[in-house]
C-alpha cells in the first residue's frame, strides 16, 4: 500500500507552493532528474522521465544548478520507489514511500504526485486506456497504461464486443457484448474478473459509458422501438429514458457535473450532436459546421466536446468549443476521440493507430500501432 | 458475484427515484419481441441467436439499403413478401440480423437495428406476429456477405438456435 498519507502531504506541498501552471498552458516547467539508485532505479527513472514528458506540462532539464528549477531525486529497489520533490529554493516538498508490487504503478504515482505539486493539475501516468482490437481475429477489450505499457487483453470470448468505458480509479469496465447472440452491456469488475449482463432488453443495449461519479450509465437502447437514449444504475436494475424520438440515438457522454448528456442523432438525416439533461427534456442541437458528427466526448473541465466529423471524404478528430460555438480540427484522417481526466490530452484512432495528442501544443505520440482493426479508446476518469 | 460500488448503485437507483422505468412499455405486450420485466427494466426472454446451429442463414436474399437510410426501400418489397409467404407456411420464427458499413462502430450497430426494425415492421404489415420475429444488430460485422443489408435467419420448429459456444 502507498504510504497513506502521501496524497495529502502532496496535496499541502501543492497549496503552500501555489501552482505555477495551469493545464492550458503550453509551457513546460524543466525538472531535474538525478539518477535513481538502488536496484530498479535505472528502471524507475526511465518510466519516470517518459511520464513526467507525457505530462505535456513537465520537461526534463538540468539538474547540475538546483536553482534553475525543480529537482526530483529518489531510489528504487524491487519496484519500491523513495521519491522526493525539491522546490527551486532547496525545500523538499515531499518525500513519498511507493511500494505497489509493480515498479511502473509506483513510477507513474511518484509521477502524478509531481505533476500535481507543480502544475496542480492532475497527472495522468496512472491513467488506464481501454479500447477494442482484432489482434486474435476477433474483436476483444484490451487495456493498456497511458505511456502504451502493460498492454492486457481482457476479454478473450471470441464473439462480437465493443464500446468499452472504463469507471472512475479503472476498478469496473463496462463493454457491449454478444456472448447472448444479442448486443448487452456488461459490467466486468476488473480486480476479480467478475462479470454479469446488466442491461439486456430486447433489441440493441450499447455504448453504455460511466457517469461522472461512477455511480449510472447512459447508453443507447432499442428495446422501446427506436435506438433513444437511457439512463441506468450499474445494476441495471432502474432506468431512465433520456430522449423520446422517432430516429436514431446513440453515442452518449456525460457533461463533468452528471446533468446533461451530449450524444449523436439522425433527426435531421447524417448524424448531428445534441445535448440534453440527463432527467429528460428537448435537445438542443450542436452546431458543428459538419456534415455527420460522431462519437462525441465531453472534456472533464466542460468546455469543450471532442468528436468524429465527416464530410464525404476522411474523417477528423475535431474540438467544438462550448463557449464560442466554433469547431476547429485537431486531427486528419482520425476519429472516435476519447479525453483524459486532465481534460488536455485525447486519444483517437488515426491511420490504424492509437494516438493521444495534447491539444495546448499538439504534439503527438503513439500508444499503440501495428495492430489490427484498432477502434473505440475510451480514457479513465 | 461480488460488485465494490454497488452500494453507490444502491443510492443511484434512490436516486432516480421510484418512476424508474414505470413508463417503459414491454414491447411483448403489443406482439413485439419476448420479454419479462425484471425490476422495471426489461429483459430479453432466452431466444434463438443468429449464428446459432439451427438457425438456417442464406435461405432468402437480404433486405438492401443505401448510405445511412433504414426505411424499407420499395425496390426491395418483394422479398419482403416473399420472405411473409414462406414464414406462413415453413418457420417457427425468423430472426432479422442488421448491418450497416458506416464507419462507425456505434452508429453502425444502431442503425443495423433500426433496419431490422424496419424490416420487421414491414412483415407485419404483411401479417406477421410480431411474436414470431427477433430482431439483432452486427453493425459493421453482419456475418456473411456484410454490409447495408438485414438478412434473414430462419428458425424452425424443434430447433433451439442455441447460439454455438
Amino acid at each position: 500500500m502507498i504510504f497513506k498519507h502521501r496524497l495529502l502531504l502532496t496535496l499541502i506541498a501543492g497549496l503552500l507552493m501555489g501552482p505555477v501552471l495551469r493545464a492550458q498552458d503550453s509551457a513546460r516547467v524543466p525538472v531535474g532528474l538525478e539518477e535513481f539508485i538502488g536496484g530498479t532505479g535505472e528502471s524507475a527513472s526511465q518510466l519516470l522521465k517518459a511520464d513526467l514528458v507525457n505530462s505535456g506540462m513537465l520537461s526534463i532539464g538540468d539538474n547540475s544548478n538546483p536553482g534553475n528549477g525543480w529537482l526530483v531525486r529518489g531510489s528504487s529497489s524491487a519496484g519500491r520507489i523513495d521519491g522526493a520533490l525539491i522546490d527551486k529554493k532547496g525545500n523538499l516538498l515531499f518525500n513519498n514511500h511507493y511500494d505497489e508490487p509493480d515498479l511502473r504503478d509506483n513510477a507513474h504515482a511518484f509521477a502524478d504526485d509531481i505533476a500535481n505539486a507543480i502544475t496542480g493539475t492532475r497527472g495522468i501516468a496512472s491513467t488506464k486506456i481501454a479500447f477494442v482490437s482484432h489482434r486474435t481475429g476477433a474483436p476483444e477489450i484490451y487495456l493498456a497504461d497511458s505511456d502504451g505499457g502493460r498492454i492486457q487483453q481482457i476479454t478473450s470470448t471470441g464473439r462480437l464486443k465493443g464500446s468499452p468505458s472504463l469507471g472512475p480509479g479503472s476498478i469496473l469496465l463496462t463493454y457491449t457484448s454478444y456472448a447472448s447472440g444479442f448486443a448487452d452491456v456488461v459490467l466486468k469488475d476488473l480486480r476479480t474478473g467478475d462479470e454479469r449482463p446488466v442491461l439486456a432488453a430486447p433489441g440493441t443495449n450499447s455504448g453504455a459509458v460511466f457517469s461522472p461519479d461512477g455511480t449510472r450509465l447512459a447508453l443507447s437502447m432499442s428495446f422501446g422501438g427506436d435506438a433513444d437514449i437511457y439512463v441506468s444504475t450499474l445494476s441495471g436494475s432502474r432506468c431512465q429514458r433520456v430522449t423520446h424520438s422517432k430516429s436514431v440515438e446513440f453515442s452518449p457522454s456525460w457533461s463533468p457535473d452528471g446533468n446533461r448528456l451530449v450524444f449523436c442523432s439522425d433527426a435531421t438525416g447524417a448524424p448531428q450532436l445534441f445535448v440534453a439533461p440527463r432527467s429528460g427534456g428537448n435537445p438542443e442541437r450542436l452546431d458543428t459546421g459538419w456534415r455527420s458528427s460522431l462519437s462525441p466526448d465531453w472534456s472533464p473541465d466542460g468546455v469543450h466536446i471532442a468528436f468524429t466529423g465527416r464530410d464525404k471524404g476522411r474523417p477528423g478528430v475535431m474540438i467544438h468549443d462550448l463557449t464560442s460555438g466554433k469547431s476547429r480540427l485537431l486531427l486528419n484522417n482520425a476519429q472516435d476521440p476519447a479525453w483524459a481526466p486532465n481534460g488536455r490530452h485525447l486519444v483517437a484512432v488515426q491511420n490504424d493507430s492509437l494516438v493521444i495528442v495534447d491539444t495546448v501544443n499538439g504534439q503527438r505520440r503513439t500508444l499503440v500501432s501495428g495492430v489490427p482493426r484498432l477502434s473505440e479508446p475510451a480514457w479513465s476518469r | 458475484m461480488r460488485f465494490p460500488l454497488m452500494l453507490p448503485a444502491v443510492l443511484a437507483a434512490t436516486l432516480l427515484g421510484g418512476t424508474g422505468c414505470g413508463f417503459f412499455k414491454d414491447p411483448s405486450e403489443e406482439g413485439g419481441e419476448d420479454s419479462v420485466l425484471m425490476n422495471g427494466t426489461p429483459r430479453r426472454a432466452e431466444l434463438p441467436a443468429y449464428n446459432g446451429s439451427r438457425v438456417q442463414r442464406g435461405k432468402m436474399p437480404g433486405i438492401e439499403f443505401s448510405d445511412t437510410a433504414w426505411e424499407v426501400s420499395i425496390t426491395e418489397k418483394e422479398k419482403i413478401k416473399a420472405v411473409a409467404t414462406y414464414l406462413k407456411v415453413n418457420a417457427e420464427r425468423v430472426i432479422l440480423a442488421g448491418g450497416a458499413s458506416v464507419p462507425n462502430a456505434e452508429y453502425a450497430r444502431q442503425l443495423g437495428q433500426q433496419r431490422a426494425l424496419s424490416v420487421k415492421n414491414a412483415l407485419m404489415r404483411e401479417g406477421i406476429p410480431g411474436t414470431k420475429i427477433i430482431t439483432v444488430s452486427f453493425g459493421t460485422d453482419l456475418p456473411g456477405p456484410g454490409g447495408d443489408r438485414v438478412e434473414f435467419g430462419f428458425v424452425h420448429t424443434g430447433g433451439t438456435g442455441d447460439a454455438d459456444r
